[in-house]
């Protein structure tokens, strides 16, 4: 039974141009798991929108929505209120009360529960969640991941028979986002609630999915099982909606194409790293179909007895890796004998009061010329500290920290809002090119403007732009100060693959012209393909600094999809275009 | 946080208490029942907060009513035992009484703030609060909740700042206090911006659908109900007496002897004992824990 | 429920009043009777937000603004007697009206002396501020609130009221000693501060007067609430 239809709903915003959805027609069964894909501005958040009609955006609405068979304007508030839950993206600005009791409550209260229904549900939410340690605390103390938690918690206890999710983890740290969609999964399974989420990357929700719905530009140009998204993705040749897929099943789709031919229907694309190791054992060795059919165990098996074994007579397995020639150790630019580093930190310690915990704990680091450190780590670890110790922004408390004569720093938080003050971007870049007494302050400003591609932009208000034009408007401001050392706080956070690419290709020019990068992230992908050297944050100091290849070859689970995919078989491939390179050279092979 | 002793109460109870306290404070005016009250009152407050602390709030706290005791006489000649001229003026005997009875009044009233802000915490005061004004409560308590979150930003906004140059800490007065307006901008178009999807999320919960209700953490018990009752007769009793005409000195038309009667020592025991209760718990729960046996 | 939770409030304001009334004849005591005057001068603006209807938006707006003047004395702690409370309240008015402004200012008040401390001085200072918030909405279409002459002496004046509204609370403790000496005393003593606040609210409605507004007035377009029909006074400035 459909607990959800639309037929054929545009909508169009005012004083808009264009449909924010055009012609779209869906229909959501009871107990479903269905995933909104689709870039930045493709109308999912308009979608989800447009079915909870108490925040339904204002705007020119045709078609129909049905809930249950009956109009979606029908439902009265309390019901609408009720049957139809919706959490936010941003997991700080959802939060109305100040403690988490009273928080989880609101929604509740709202609905004019009685008291005991409400300890009821209460209690059996907080036991079921693991929230009992939490109820009393100050919502300010808790963790993005626990504050997105307590919001899901809050919308489940109206007992909701569909839920919304609007890109629900695009702000959370990965491990946090992988906890809370595994909850969702929980909830769908178990409770055989209907999830509908909207996400722009299919990493992480694509194996949970029962179908997903790719739009773009406001309508559906894909609707089916992951199966059969990928499969017509592939054969209309969608780079962009490929973009979106896992990469491991990006790798397969590629391979597919070099070994001269379309996936095939037979062959399920693989969207976890077990199926994808599984596909690649059986196409490693001409012997693999026998023991991929076997399933996880004996891939397993394959990999620790079989996979070494066949190389054996001329490699001692432990060196394996690093005696392939040509393959393994794609030996970093490592600069190691260059002169003076930019910046030095040395055994430097920071606590934000006295009498605080030590944030950072005897760090040393030192940033060369030329390069693009990536820091990685958890929570809390520091990161955003050291950006702002790095860039003078704050003192440490004990050691030393060396930094090149007249160096300039720029730093990017991680919210690019917090650098506006103006009004307009014009009005901002032209403010920042007089504070860095500029000689020029217009010829500059039009200067950033055009090679970060902000032209026709300049009048709006820095808040009205998409996530990625600010961030670039905030970079364009920063690099106004004429840097040599750009900080990067989360650069890649909640942006999509499209935005992504392009700020690594910004930041890949900027680092030709010259540009030392230092960024700190939570994304391994993106450090694993863009640094030229990562570091791990961990207890306030660097647990570990290299070269990517070699940096998240030993790791088990701190490295990239494709990296634990071929753990062992292809050693030191961390990206699908290197694997694919590597493919394209060799042939299939190995 | 949970704590035994007076602050574990139901909040009604201790919110009475201190109604009690301020409505008897500003009618007993006696100096020698105030005294009392002010001892009492500020051994609650260390009680609660520590000695320590209240040795360094005292002083703050004594301010105020020093300086009423010492401006009325200053300002006010009425009175027929001239003690002595100042300045050509007349300093009386009623005057300086009169003048210590509301430095001692105001005393114990600030007294009793302090300890009040300690026992009633936003949470409990704004639950009584809501029952009465539900949406004024619900108002502040949205502001209790942006209060912290606004400081970090602030923070956050002021180091990111510092690169521009915007700072309050250094620089020429009128520039310190341009670029603290400025931070103050950033921070309002920043969390105006954001406060709309906090207005969406209460709307998608159903806030304006229905009367709200209200979820309670805290329920009345037997002991709450006992010391409610005994709270409430001290303070009838003490109001009966005052009421009488007892508890208060009278200084105009004529001073009467600052010494207490029979019937004055009567309502100056219904005060004290009004008065100890939470010093009883509070007291109590601490030599409790005191002398029970360590449980490892 | 509420007809007798209404009842039950009522009897208890009658009885405060009515004891603050017989205290302040027969004993000359006031404080009781002006704490009780100044939550009677505030509650029908509390009551009437009370009984209307409020939007979500309209709620957090208010909140927000509420919690920006409470921080707002935080990035100026480093400045003696200066705070831009009164700034952001009076701008508020401005943009959103008399009732905006009153509930603004009051709740800052309440607010960050949850913070700072209560004491009898906190039902002053809701007055005081709320008042500051309510009098720019109410004038806030007359031609001399329109001049900067005009908006700019307005805050210079409540920067003086501010500080005599709050001298009230103590002053009231010496009934016995009311006299022209006593008042001029106490003024002269509270007039560094006074004057400290009243430049600094003419400083920052001269420097940052019209940049706040033009932000706030964007967010009530944004918000799509307490607009004007008309240039008449719209549901958020209904009492003149």
């Amino acid at each position: 039974m459909a607990i959800l239809t639309a037929d054929n709903v545009s909508f169009r915003y005012p004083e808009e141009q264009r449909n924010a959805l055009t012609d779209v027609s869906l229909t959501i069964r009871e107990g479903e798991f269905v995933v909104v894909c689709g870039a930045s501005g493709s109308g999912k958040s308009t979608l989800l929108r447009l079915l909870k009609q108490a925040v339904r955006p204002v705007g020119a609405l045709s078609g129909q929505l049905l809930f249950r068979g009956r109009p979606l304007e029908e439902l009265n508030e309390r019901e609408a209120a009720a049957r139809i839950g919706l959490v936010f993206q941003n997991p700080e600005s959802q939060i109305v009360m100040d403690r988490v009791w009273h928080e989880l409550a609101f929604a509740m209260e709202n609905l004019g529960f009685e008291p005991s229904l409400m300890r009821r549900r209460l209690a059996e939410m907080a036991h079921a969640f693991g929230l009992e340690p939490l109820l009393g605390q100050s919502v300010h103390a808790l963790s993005g991941g626990q504050k997105q938690l307590v919001n899901l918690a809050s919308v489940l206890l109206l007992q909701p028979d569909l839920l919304l999710l609007d890109e629900p983890v695009a702000q959370l740290d990965p491990v946090a986002a992988r906890d809370l969609l595994q909850l969702v999964h929980r909830l769908n399974r178990e409770c055989a609630m209907t999830v509908l989420i909207s996400e722009h990357r299919l990493e992480d929700v694509s194996p949970l999915a029962d179908r997903i719905v790719y739009l773009k530009d406001g309508r559906i140009a894909y609707d089916g099982t992951p199966q059969e998204i990928c499969r017509r993705m592939d054969e209309a040749g969608d780079e962009e909606a490929m973009r979106s897929l896992p990469s491991v099943t990006r790798l397969y789709l590629q391979a597919c194409r070099l070994e001269g031919g379309m996936s095939s229907a037979d062959e399920p694309a693989p969207f976890t790293v077990r199926a994808g190791r599984e596909w690649l054992l059986t196409r490693l060795r001409p012997d693999g179909e026998r023991e991929a059919g076997g399933g996880a165990v004996s891939a397993a098996r394959a990999d620790e007895a079989s996979a070494p074994k066949a190389r054996e007579e001329s490699h001692p397995p432990r060196d394996l890796e690093l005696e392939q020639p040509g393959w393994s150790v794609r030996l970093p630019r490592t600069d190691a004998g260059s002169p003076a580093p930019l910046v030095e930190c040395r055994e430097i310690t920071y606590q934000y009061e006295r009498g605080g915990q030590e944030v950072l704990r005897k760090l040393s680091l030192a940033v060369r010329e030329g390069e693009l450190l990536a820091v990685l780590g958890g929570n809390g670890a520091g990161k955003s500290t050291l950006l702002q110790l790095l860039g003078g922004l704050r003192k440490p408390l004990r050691g030393k920290l060396r930094t090149q004569p007249g160096l300039r720093a720029g730093y990017l938080p991680q919210n690019p809002l917090l650098l506006f003050s103006g009004e307009t971007v014009r009005e901002e870049l032209a403010e920042a090119a007089r504070n860095a007494r500029q000689p020029e302050p217009g010829a500059a400003v039009a200067d950033v403007l055009a090679s970060l591609g902000l032209e026709g932009l300049e009048e709006r208000h820095p808040y009205e732009l998409s996530g990625g034009q600010q961030q670039r408007a905030a970079i364009a401001s920063v690099l106004l100060g004429r840097p040599s050392l750009l900080l990067l706080d989360e650069p890649t956070k909640g942006l999509d693959p499209l935005a992504k690419e392009q700020l690594a290709e910004l930041l890949e020019e900027l680092r030709e012209q010259g540009m030392t990068i230092v960024l700190v992230t939570h994304d391994v992908e993106f450090a694993a393909r863009r640094a030229s050297r990562c570091a791990m944050l961990f207890e306030g100091a660097i647990a570990a600094e290299d070269a990517p290849a070699a940096f998240f070859r030993d790791n088990y689970f701190f490295t990239t999809a494709v990296g634990r995919m071929t753990r062992g078989l292809l050693p030191g491939m961390l990206t699908y275009e290197e694997v694919i390179g590597r493919w394209a050279q060799d042939g299939p092979s190995f | 946080m949970m704590r035994g002793g007076f602050a574990s109460l139901h909040p009604s109870v201790s919110f009475a208490y201190y109604a009690g306290v301020l409505l008897l404070c500003m009618l007993l005016l006696h100096p020698v029942l105030l005294a009392v009250a002010s001892v009492l009152l500020a051994v609650l407050l260390a009680l609660l907060g520590g000695w320590r602390r209240l040795a360094r709030q005292l002083p703050g706290m004594l301010a105020v009513p020093l300086a009423v005791t010492l401006m009325n006489p200053l300002f006010s000649h009425r009175g027929r035992h001239i003690l002595f001229y100042l300045f050509d003026q007349p300093i009386t005997l009623e005057a300086i009484l009169y003048g210590a009875t509301m430095g001692l009044s105001l005393l114990a009233i600030l007294l009793a703030f302090a300890s009040y802000q300690q026992v009633v915490t936003t949470d409990r005061f704004l639950y009584l609060f809501g029952a009465a004004a539900p949406r004024l409560a619900l108002l502040t308590l949205m502001t209790v909740r942006f209060v912290p979150l606004f400081r970090r930003r602030l923070h956050e906004i002021t180091a990111v700042q510092k690169q521009k140059g915007i700072s309050v800490s250094e620089g020429v007065l009128r520039k310190r206090m341009k670029d603290g307006m400025l931070l103050l901008r950033v921070l309002l178009t920043w969390s105006l911006e954001e406060a709309l999807q906090t207005a969406d999320s209460m709307k998608a919960r159903g806030y304006g659908s229905s009367r709200r209700s209200s979820y309670t953490i805290y329920r009345m018990d037997g002991r709450d109900r006992l010391i409610l009752t005994l709270l409430a007769g001290l303070a009838a009793a003490t109001g009966i007496c005052r009421a009488m005409g007892l508890g208060v000195l009278t200084v105009y038309p004529r001073l009467e002897p600052i010494t207490l009667s029979v019937a004055d020592g009567a309502c100056l025991g219904a005060f004290t004992c009004f008065l100890i209760i939470p010093i009883i718990l509070e007291g109590g729960d601490k030599l409790a824990w005191q002398f029970s046996p360590p449980t490892m | 429920m509420g007809a007798r939770r209404t009842l039950l409030l009522t009897a208890i304001g009658v009885f405060a009043a009515g004891l603050a009334v017989s205290v302040a004849v027969t004993d000359s005591h006031y404080m009781l009777l002006s704490l009780v005057l100044a939550a009677a001068a505030m509650a029908p603006l509390f009551i009437r937000f009370e009984r209307r209807s409020v939007e979500a938006r309209e709620l957090v707006l208010l909140a927000v603004l509420a919690a920006i003047a409470a921080v707002g004395r935080v990035p100026f702690a480093p400045l003696p007697s200066v705070q831009p409370v009164t700034f952001v309240v009076i701008v508020s008015g401005c943009v959103f009206g008399a009732e905006a402004g009153f509930l603004i200012g009051s709740v800052a008040a309440l607010v960050s002396n949850l913070f700072l401390g209560q004491g009898p001085w906190t039902s002053w200072q809701m007055f005081a501020w709320g008042m500051a918030g309510a009098t720019a909405g109410w004038w806030r279409h007359t031609w001399w609130m329109n001049r900067r002459a005009g908006l700019l002496l307005f805050g210079f004046v409540w920067g003086f009221l501010f500080g005599w509204i709050l001298n009230i609370w103590y002053l009231i403790q010496l009934p016995e000693a009311w006299s022209l000496p006593l008042i001029t005393a106490a003024y002269i003593q509270s007039l560094p501060f006074d004057l400290a606040h009243a430049l600094s609210n003419v400083f920052f409605l001269a420097v940052f007067g019209r940049s706040w507004m033009s932000v706030l007035t964007r967010f009530r377009r944004k918000y799509g609430l307490l607009t004007e029909p008309g240039g008449g006074p719209g549901p958020g400035a209904p009492i003149r």
